[in-house]
């Protein structure tokens, strides 16, 4: 049982190039690391000074967001170094019952039946058959895990798209931060209010606010996505 | 019945009709706290509710921490034992579920019952976990000391572990956790000098 807590993405394994959600994802991940590591300038600021790609992510994301789980200061370069120290995993949420209050809230995930039943809420996998949400992250959680829906991998330049790239630092945002879309009790302030967006907008609007004030500015990145209302 | 026996007798009497209502009260409530916490989740399927259920859920375990840590060997034990055997389905598993649900929730009760019971008993002088052999006394002593310590390191370590994501939760639960530990340390270090104080008697 334990086997299928953490699920693999489907990988390419007929032949060399092919692209599965795995490969996708992944590529992904590497491209938007490299954007965010990349010292070219890509814009300029009101008194005409310089800005790189990690410069608009710290004050269009990460100043806004303030600190991580542990009460550090926010930066980009803590960012990278938590996508990069130790390589996340990216799981498929569809096969996954690990329990999905353990993810979210903390605490331990029983095995038995029984246990689970009474002491844990629903699996990841049966909280991707009843809502619609294409990624749900482990809030806080060191290294990043991430449960993806495969079906809401994009393929377009073989992964690395403005979807698949936003979708990895929206949910990376929730791994370091431990703050979850929207207000909740135990979490008054969500990463949605702290952009400046209201409590009943849709989680996508992180997606588009990443977009609009960081990746939009990135040169040369396919900008094929979801739609979002 | 020997005169010692007689007057803890009258002592639980009068305790009981004292914290009557209270005995019966806070059991009934950490129960029904310990429903809403582990049912609700179930129940509703609203991702912001869940979680702050599963908050809840977290601040009630804190709460019951001393029950925590007396059955975590066991249901650790009984996850790691289950795995040998195929998982319980139909009425076999509804069969079980009720009567685990049923033993953890008298299990919290019955530990509420003998806490306040424990509390009563000492205003008067008395306690049920008071013994007169020496070895026992010390080794509840020693038991208490740790839980006290541990509950308090443990707060801290909560505490600091999720105060800067989920802040009300923390502090909840940490309360929880070093009231616990001072409740603990205070029976330990009142029983301990109750076993140097009786020692010192007989050797003299």
């Amino acid at each position: 049982m334990q086997q299928q807590w953490f699920p693999p993405l489907e990988q390419c394994k007929s032949r060399p190039g092919c692209l599965e959600p795995y490969e996708a994802i992944n590529n992904a991940l590497n491209d938007l690391v490299n954007r965010l590591q990349d010292p070219k300038i890509v814009a300029h600021d009101q008194g005409g000074n310089p800005l790189t790609l990690a410069s608009l992510a710290q004050s269009g994301i990460f100043d806004k967001l303030g600190t991580d789980a542990n009460g550090n200061g926010l930066t980009t370069a803590s960012f990278i170094r938590y996508l990069t120290s130790t390589k996340p995993g990216f799981f498929d949420g569809t096969k996954s019952t690990y329990c999905f209050d353990v993810l979210l809230c903390g605490g331990k995930c029983y095995e038995n039946a029984v246990l689970n039943f009474l002491l844990n809420g629903d699996s990841v996998e049966k909280y991707f058959r009843e809502h619609s949400d294409t990624a749900v992250t482990g809030t806080p959680s060191h290294p990043l895990i991430t449960f993806v829906r495969p079906s809401s991998v994009l393929y377009n330049s073989a992964g690395k798209n403005r979807g698949n790239e936003s979708l990895i630092f929206h949910e990376a945002l929730h791994g370091i931060t431990g703050r979850y879309d929207r207000f909740t009790i135990p979490v008054p302030q969500g990463i949605l209010e702290k952009l400046g967006y209201s409590t009943n907008d849709p989680s996508c609007m992180i997606d588009v606010a990443i977009w609009d004030a960081v990746l939009s500015h990135s040169q040369g990145l396919d900008a094929t996505t979801s739609s979002c209302p | 019945m020997p005169r010692r026996r007689r007057a803890l007798n009258g002592v639980i009497r009068e305790g009981v009709k004292m914290f009557k209502r209270f005995r019966v009260a806070l059991p009934i409530l950490q129960i029904l706290l310990a429903l809403i916490a582990y049912g609700m989740p179930k129940v509703n399927t609203n991702l912001e509710f869940d979680i702050s259920m599963f908050a809840l859920r977290d601040v009630v375990t804190k709460m019951n921490f001393p029950v925590l840590v007396v059955l975590s060997p066991l249901l650790y034990l009984l996850d790691r034992i289950s795995r040998n055997f195929p998982p319980a389905t139909g009425v076999y598993f509804i069969v079980v579920a009720v009567i685990g649900g049923v033993v953890l929730m008298a299990v919290i009760g019955g530990f509420w019952y003998l806490v306040i019971l424990e509390i009563d008993l000492r205003r008067h002088g008395q306690s049920f976990i008071r013994f007169n052999n020496r070895i026992a006394q010390i080794v509840t002593v020693v038991i208490m000391l740790c839980l006290g310590l541990g509950s308090i390191v443990y707060s801290y370590i909560y505490l600091r572990g999720v105060v800067y994501f989920r802040p009300a939760q923390a502090v909840l639960g940490a309360i929880c956790l070093l009231a616990w530990g001072l409740f603990f340390l205070r029976l330990s270090l009142t029983d301990a000098r109750y076993v140097f104080g009786t020692s010192r008697k007989a050797a003299m």
